[in-house]
């Protein structure tokens, strides 16, 4: 039998692993301390004391008070809840309304807005520049009178690139308009505080840095009108019904412990891993790097590697036992572009040969030395039986400046 | 004269024309490589999971992934055997 090669994990934007110390912090709730926290008995009382205990870190790693924070399953709803429930909100006082949003958020932001819009709200999608960031003017122009949301992410996940939050709440704020903001790749990755932001709504997850899936959490600024999406249950102050995931819960508090406690080391350490990268891949092989070289999170690095197929790169470096992702994605049995990159004027080519590094802590030098010298290698094979002519070119329009290196 | 070592080709077909104008150049290329063995394989089959593919067609050919969701073609492919037999 073959043994299976050491996997080297470069895909820390889609999930972490889950940090010792959270997996030791949950499993008292899933063994002894079972009970449900709306329980007023003696075992009840305990599920609940951590709740409130994980209630106070997670308000802790971002800077508010621990009754503004309300626990769900994710970022996805988060999102949801964000958008649909302010939106609802909106719906009783003043009927149907206006929301400004970019075209390179997540999906979750994305559909919401698109059921929203099936509702009778009207949604504006503003597009990022070439260097895959949004201008906060450009945000703050597509306002109108009956503009009553924004919704801006303050990291790309695709590229990482940063986006002017602060700048747009500001605006908003002035206009009495309500901001939320997609955090779910930022919280644990870079310093984040709701109140130098100035957001109203702020979502996020916990297994974004080293807690566990199927935890996450909103924001909600006092005094922000927000509706449940799924009544019923009186649990996080009526805004989301259900007993609560205790374990994961203690989990996700703990993780945010940490990531606060370690954030300064975490950032140094893994932005020296992908300045490495990078300047290795650059001598390695041709390629260019998406997005904007400053407005970016240490922790991503998406790049265009010159005629490689990057889902036939990816798939073989996955059978080398490293993992890296792509931004297209396989819909309705073909291969979709990434819509962030081509939100941002690139090509189908440029997205079709874009691959996203995404360093975790954990990662060390070796590693990324090692995904180096196998995406190397690989690309070299992979340019050698595709020629330009059957990948695609750039088109006049596309930001991609790739070609004279080639040359 | 000794005869060329055999090499082992995956391909991961599905019920569209993509798959079918793969299994034809495959087919001719077959003929030109007779050290060619191809192994046609369903989509859903453990194998095309194993290797993560996707999309029909899928060619994979001594371990390597050469197409998904797209046709090879016989120059790439010849591109790929070539230089490993000079």
């Amino acid at each position: 039998m073959t043994e299976a090669p050491k996997r080297i994990y470069l895909d820390h934007a889609a999930t972490t692993p889950a940090l010792p110390e959270v997996v030791d912090a949950m499993l008292p709730f899933l063994r002894e301390e079972f009970a449900n926290p709306s329980s007023i008995h003696a075992a009840g009382r305990a599920a609940r004391q951590a709740v409130n205990l994980a209630r106070s870190q997670v308000a802790g790693a971002l800077g508010c008070p621990p009754e503004q924070i309300v626990f769900t399953s994710g970022g996805t709803e988060s999102n949801v809840l964000a958008l649909l429930g302010a939106a609802f909100a909106r719906e009783e006082s003043g009927g149907k309304g206006h929301i400004v949003t970019s075209a390179i958020e997540h999906p979750a932001v994305l559909g919401a807005c698109r059921f929203l819009e099936s509702r009778g709200h009207r949604v504006t999608h503003v597009r990022p520049n070439a260097q895959v960031c949004i201008e906060a003017d450009a945000i703050i122009e597509a306002f109108a009178a009956d503009t009553f949301l924004v919704s801006l992410m303050l990291v790309n996940n695709e590229v990482g690139t940063i986006q002017p939050v602060a700048e747009v709440a500001r605006a908003a704020r002035e206009r009495g308009i309500l901001t939320h903001c997609d955090g779910v790749q930022a919280v644990g990755k870079m310093p984040v505080n709701v109140e130098s932001l100035g957001v109203d709504l702020l979502s996020f997850t916990g297994h974004k840095f080293g807690g566990p899936k199927g935890t996450g959490a909103l924001f909600v600024r006092e005094g922000t009108e927000l509706r449940p999406i799924a009544a019923g249950g009186k649990q996080e102050r009526g805004l989301r019904g259900g007993t609560e995931n205790v374990a994961g819960i203690a989990g996700f508090g703990k993780a945010c412990e940490l990531a606060a406690r370690d954030l300064e080391g975490n950032i140094d350490k893994v932005t020296r891993l992908r300045h490495r990268l990078i300047k290795l891949l650059d001598t390695a092989s041709p390629g260019r790097l998406n997005g904007d070289p400053e407005q970016t999170v240490p922790h991503v690095a998406n790049v265009c590697l010159v005629y490689v197929d990057a889902l036939l790169l990816m798939l073989n470096l996955s059978q080398r036992g490293i993992c890296i992702s792509v931004g297209s994605a396989c819909a309705s049995g073909k291969l979709e572009p990434s819509y962030v990159l081509r939100a941002a004027g690139m090509s189908d080519f440029a997205s079709f040969t874009s691959v996203r590094f995404s360093i975790g802590p954990s990662n060390t030098e070796d590693e990324v030395d090692e995904v180096v010298e196998q995406a190397a290698e690989m690309s070299a094979l992979l340019r050698k039986v595709r020629t330009p002519e059957e990948i695609g070119q750039c088109d006049e329009n596309c930001p991609c400046l790739w070609e004279e290196r080639v040359a | 004269m000794s005869r060329p070592a055999p090499r082992v080709v995956e391909f991961f077909s599905g019920p569209d024309d993509l798959s079918d104008q793969q299994r034809e150049i495959l087919r001719k290329m077959g003929e030109r490589f007779p050290e060619l063995t191809v192994d046609e394989l369903p989509l859903d089959s453990d194998k095309a999971r194993e290797r993560g593919i996707p999309l029909a067609p899928g060619l994979v050919i001594d371990g390597v992934i050469l197409g998904v969701g797209s046709v090879v073609s016989a120059g790439r492919i010849r591109r790929y055997l070539q230089p490993q037999q000079e």
